[in-house]
């Protein structure tokens, strides 16, 4: 599993490292820390954004036992390198050489597009960014920016608002054509946060599987759970009842949401309206493609 | 790649789709590929014969991964085991690297990232 965390220099930003830094001791994953500085700022990287990321990496280290982690030890005089238009810092040991990838990184230019740019071309499975608490969703002063990235991004996006530990994983599906991918991504969040996963699927797939195939797929997903010890509640929710549901829930809740391309709730949730719900959640939200 | 000098992989995952995925791409990169998803099935056939690479799932009925592990090493040590993992905790990573797996990759993964680390296992393999 590969991880891209994006990060900014503000205090939510310092927030997540701990939170990611458990989902890493638990997958040892390969673990990408990005900002990204605006072009015109020169040759060189930005010393405030190059000192922070230090200090994430030094935070991110800091939470595993010495000797327990896979990421080698803290980096002391290591510079940042310039490759390929973006500056990249990396502590490689072949003595690691069978462990895993702890890489920083700062591209150059506007940030939605280039934590997404980065995401694709490192074939991340999972993009990790906090932002401001409440009814907003700032990131480095842009109201939009993890909604563009929870929006756009290819693959699983978690946006973290607060450091709350959820206690329930309440997760909208298509269990018709849920992906492989994205029930493994769900069963590594409930690991990490020890939560209640609820599993909430559609009642009317509209003549795609009728009655018998939505208990069908039900219960192959109650039995992939049940077989491996996971206590899993399924609620079905009709429909046009389903944006409201998941507005209620995200009030409390972490709110998972598969969007990937065969989802039946793409045609439920639209681009603007999964950017609405990163908005006004007041818990983390996870996208699952 | 002649037929002689295949790398071997045993593929152990209760969920067939996981072999699925993986068995043809391997096969297509040249490996010699035999999958399982039930574990007693699995350690017969490593008893029958050695393979080079294992690839186990963690959580399974029966034996479960990390026990079976301890079996493949018993009866070939130098075959190098990968463990693949949709229920990753930190102990279970802990566990597996103090028991000496090869590496421990969780649940998604990319095939290029499986392939990444079965080349560094054959690596291994060559110079030991």
């Amino acid at each position: 599993m590969r991880i891209l965390i994006a990060f900014d220099t503000h205090s939510y930003s310092s927030r997540i490292v701990s939170e990611v830094a458990k989902l890493a001791a638990n997958t040892w994953a390969d673990i990408t820390m990005l900002a990204v500085q605006p072009a015109g700022s020169g040759n060189k990287t930005d010393a405030t954004l190059a000192k922070a990321l230090r200090q994430y990496r030094t935070d991110f280290i800091d939470q595993f036992d010495a000797g327990d982690q896979p990421y080698g030890g803290n980096i002391s005089n290591e510079e940042f390198v310039q490759k390929n238009g973006a500056w990249e810092l990396s502590k490689h040991s072949p003595a690691l050489a069978s462990r895993k990838e702890l890489l920083l990184k700062i591209r150059v230019g506007d940030p939605a597009k280039e934590i997404l740019a980065e995401a694709r071309e490192h074939e991340a499975d999972l993009i990790v960014l906090g932002c401001t608490k409440g009814l907003d969703s700032q990131w480095k002063g842009e109201v939009d920016l993890p909604q563009k990235i929870a929006k756009k991004a290819a693959c699983s996006v978690v946006v973290i608002k607060e450091k709350k530990v959820p206690t329930t994983l309440t997760c909208c599906l298509d269990q018709t054509h849920v992906s492989q991918s994205s029930l493994e991504m769900i069963n590594q969040i409930v690991t990490l946060y020890q939560a209640e996963l609820k599993i909430v699927g559609l009642t009317d797939n509209k003549g795609t599987d009728g009655k018998a195939g939505v208990e069908n797929s039900i219960a192959q997903i109650l039995k992939y759970y049940a077989e491996r010890q996971i206590s899993a509640w399924i609620k079905l929710v009709r429909p046009e009842d389903l944006e409201e549901y998941v507005a209620e829930v995200s009030r409390e809740n972490m709110v998972g949401l598969w969007m990937g391309k065969k989802s039946l709730l793409g045609k439920i949730f639209s681009p603007n309206l999964v950017g609405k719900l990163v908005n006004h959640s007041q818990s983390s939200v996870l996208i699952l493609r | 790649m002649s037929d002689q000098h295949k790398t071997s992989i045993l593929i152990l995952d209760d969920e067939p789709i996981v072999s699925k995925r993986l068995k043809p791409s391997l096969e297509k990169q040249g490996y010699e590929v035999e999958t399982f998803t039930v574990s007693s099935e699995a350690l017969k056939r490593t008893k029958e014969r050695s393979f080079d690479i294992v690839i186990t799932d963690l959580k399974m009925e029966g034996l479960n991964g990390m026990d079976f592990f301890t079996e493949v090493k018993a009866t070939s040590p130098r075959t190098e085991v990968i463990v693949i993992t949709g229920f990753a905790t930190m102990e279970t990573a802990k566990e597996s690297f103090q028991k000496g797996v090869f590496d421990f990759l969780a649940k998604p993964f990319k095939i290029s990232e499986i392939t990444a680390v079965i080349n560094k296992a054959e690596l291994k393999i060559k110079q030991s």
